[in-house]
């Protein structure tokens, strides 16, 4: 799949943020909360700056609860993305308060499967475009989990973008239970929480005839 | 399917008129004018058609898109004129519940109530077709004894609901008795409303176990012009002594007691579940119905009036000095006697299927609304259950009451003057 190529049509200065946010990521417990300011973001942004006033707004934000975490440590964010400016903008990196270590994800299909993986370099809205983040396509993945998020709890969110902003919104907690999709990455991070394995697209029983999907109740 | 007066064509299989229609007309596209033009066709033809054409229904007869404003200074499905489906949930709290997650909770359900209400699906569900036609949907909640306590708030409940008294007439089963929560969820779809519910439900279920559902009905959409008083199954048009006046409405249903300034808004509710015995009912003459209900079958006019908004008049009497109502007719027990005890009736009708010697498990599902219990709906059924002829075919088997919160402004949630 060459989903993650779309993503590559960004400034140079937001590719090198989001790749000094992915190596920051894969190599310690902790990223980075501060932004690294654009070259063309606006003077009022600093190193470590709350949300200027950005752009790119958040809507119908949840997150997945995760109120026992004795079988996993992550969860995932989503909602409707919108860049309401007149100029493209890259959502490069997120952080929350629930976890030190955030991601934004893409779900791909891999051998007839949805799996997830990151997105490098982030994820680019168009002005006026929306982005749905969904369970099954893209979402903020929350990993580490430093205490359970019980269905309610309001989790802070702050979106990093590459002119510099920051966008926050709260995503409230609530009861997810569909399949979760296969974790592709081959950082070791392994599978994702969730008592179903049932996949979301049909197994393939030959390369040309997916098998009809199996009804199992 | 397209025809031109220019282009006459061999004869289709349709009737004389409908070519006779087509002569000189515009030209014919699309399945559904084809089928308006058949069926204006059979009209016009004295062919009885059953219903309107296919095709021919509009926007105008279709009634999906309605919507019930949720937030507001009183939650809906109170004053709310009567959908035509009415599910009531009777939910318990999971040990553990503390205000916090009761905060949390109704947070959650508030926004799934405000998303369904209006149109669209709550947070986390996968697609929102079903949310589509929402119907007047209306999300109503009501807090039991055990929720109070839960939040360490004990002293909000009203008396009355903290400690509800029995009847004499009462035969209480406890699978239908008080539960800590109540969801009210109304609509005139049963697919919106059954759908409403699962969420509701699937989103309350890390907080809290089922108790009881109960599940009715009136007369679906459509079968009666909108307003017409619906009829229970004893056939009788139930809700016919409720003010109309949103002023009066406003009277009977809001909160005034100043020691509960967080119900300011918000009102009580009594959930009766109220089996009736249809099979011996039917067997009664429709004069002695009458006589046992004091309203007539036909119209619901009381049998002192002429119209069913006629108010009864209890004290009437003929010719020869007989009360006109039996003193223990239903609908002279049950009449008000000062305006604090007046309720808002919002029925609906149950039935639960057969039983295998083919006795059906039917009755009323009687919820009212008011401001306080204690001088509406105790004193009335006091009065009942001392006497009343619909006591013979009538039995009380279910019993729960409910403090109703206020509405919720934009941005906050029902609950929130209690828990916040």
């Amino acid at each position: 799949m060459r989903t993650s190529h779309r993503f590559t049509r960004t400034t140079a200065t937001a590719t090198g943020l989001a790749l000094a946010l992915t190596l920051s990521a894969c190599g310690g417990s902790s990223t980075p909360a501060a932004t690294t300011p654009a070259a063309t973001a606006s003077s009022n942004a600093s190193t470590g700056a709350t949300a200027t006033t950005s752009t790119v707004t958040v809507s119908d934000a949840w997150a997945k609860a995760m109120p026992d975490l004795s079988t996993s440590r992550m969860t995932a964010v989503f909602g409707v993305v919108t860049n309401t400016g007149t100029q493209p903008v890259t959502v490069t990196g997120a952080t929350t308060s629930a976890s030190p270590m955030t991601e934004l994800h893409e779900t791909v299909v891999v051998n007839g499967e949805k799996a997830m993986r990151k997105v490098e370099g982030g994820f680019t809205l168009q002005p006026g475009a929306k982005r749905e983040l969904k369970p099954g396509g893209d979402h903020i993945m929350v990993m580490g989990l430093t205490s359970p998020v019980p269905v309610g709890q309001k989790v802070k969110v702050t979106l990093a973008l590459s002119d510099g902003t920051t966008t926050e919104f709260d995503a409230v907690a609530k009861p997810f239970s569909a399949a979760d999709e296969r974790y592709d990455h081959g950082s070791g991070h392994g599978g994702h929480g969730g008592t179903g394995t049932k996949s979301m697209a049909p197994t393939p029983t030959d390369s040309a005839t997916p098998a009809p999907l199996a009804t199992s109740h | 399917m397209t025809t031109t007066p220019e282009q006459p064509e061999r004869p289709r299989p349709a009737s004389p008129s409908r070519r006779t229609l087509l002569g000189g007309a515009a030209v014919l596209t699309g399945a559904a004018l084809g089928g308006a033009v058949a069926g204006h066709a059979a009209a016009r033809s004295g062919v009885a058609v059953d219903g309107p054409p296919a095709g021919t229904a509009t926007a105008a007869t279709t009634f999906g898109a309605q919507t019930v404003a949720f937030h507001g200074e009183h939650q809906a499905g109170i004053a709310t004129p009567q959908q035509a489906h009415g599910m009531f949930i009777g939910l318990d709290l999971r040990p553990g519940a503390n205000r916090a997650r009761l905060a949390g909770m109704l947070q959650v359900l508030s926004d799934d109530a405000a998303r369904l209400t209006q149109g669209r699906a709550p947070l986390a569900a996968l697609e929102g077709d079903t949310a589509a036609t929402p119907s007047r949907l209306t999300v109503t909640f009501g807090f039991g004894p055990g929720l109070f306590t839960a939040a360490g708030r004990a002293a909000a409940c009203p008396a009355v609901i903290a400690s509800f008294p029995t009847f004499t007439t009462d035969r209480l089963e406890k699978a239908w008795g008080q539960s800590d929560l109540l969801l009210q969820v109304c609509a005139d779809d049963p697919v919106t409303m059954s759908y409403a519910a699962r969420r509701l439900v699937r989103d309350a279920a890390p907080f809290t176990t089922v108790r009881w559902t109960q599940a009715g009905f009136v007369n679906a959409r459509g079968t009666e012009a909108d307003g017409t008083t619906a009829r229970n199954l004893m056939g009788m048009r139930d809700g016919t002594a409720n003010e109309r006046d949103p002023a009066q409405v406003d009277q009977v249903l809001w909160n005034r007691d100043p020691a509960l300034p967080w119900l300011n808004g918000g009102s009580q509710l009594v959930l009766r579940r109220i089996r009736i015995d249809l099979p011996t009912w039917d067997d009664v003459e429709p004069e002695a119905k009458e006589i046992s209900f004091g309203r007539r079958l036909a119209d619901g006019s009381p049998l002192t009036g002429h119209h069913e908004f006629d108010v009864l008049d209890r004290h009437a009497r003929d010719a020869t000095g007989f009360l006109i109502v039996e003193p223990n007719a239903h609908a002279a027990r049950a009449q008000a006697r000062s305006g604090a005890e007046r309720m808002i009736r919002r029925a609906y009708n149950y039935d639960d299927g057969f039983r295998p010697d083919g006795t059906a498990d039917t009755g009323l599902l009687f919820a009212a609304y008011q401001a306080d219990l204690a001088t509406a709906f105790v004193p009335v059924q006091r009065r009942l259950a001392a006497s009343d002829a619909l006591n013979t075919w009538t039995t009380h088997v279910g019993s729960a009451v409910y403090a109703v919160p206020p509405g919720a402004p934009e941005g906050s949630y029902v609950g929130a003057t209690l828990v916040a």
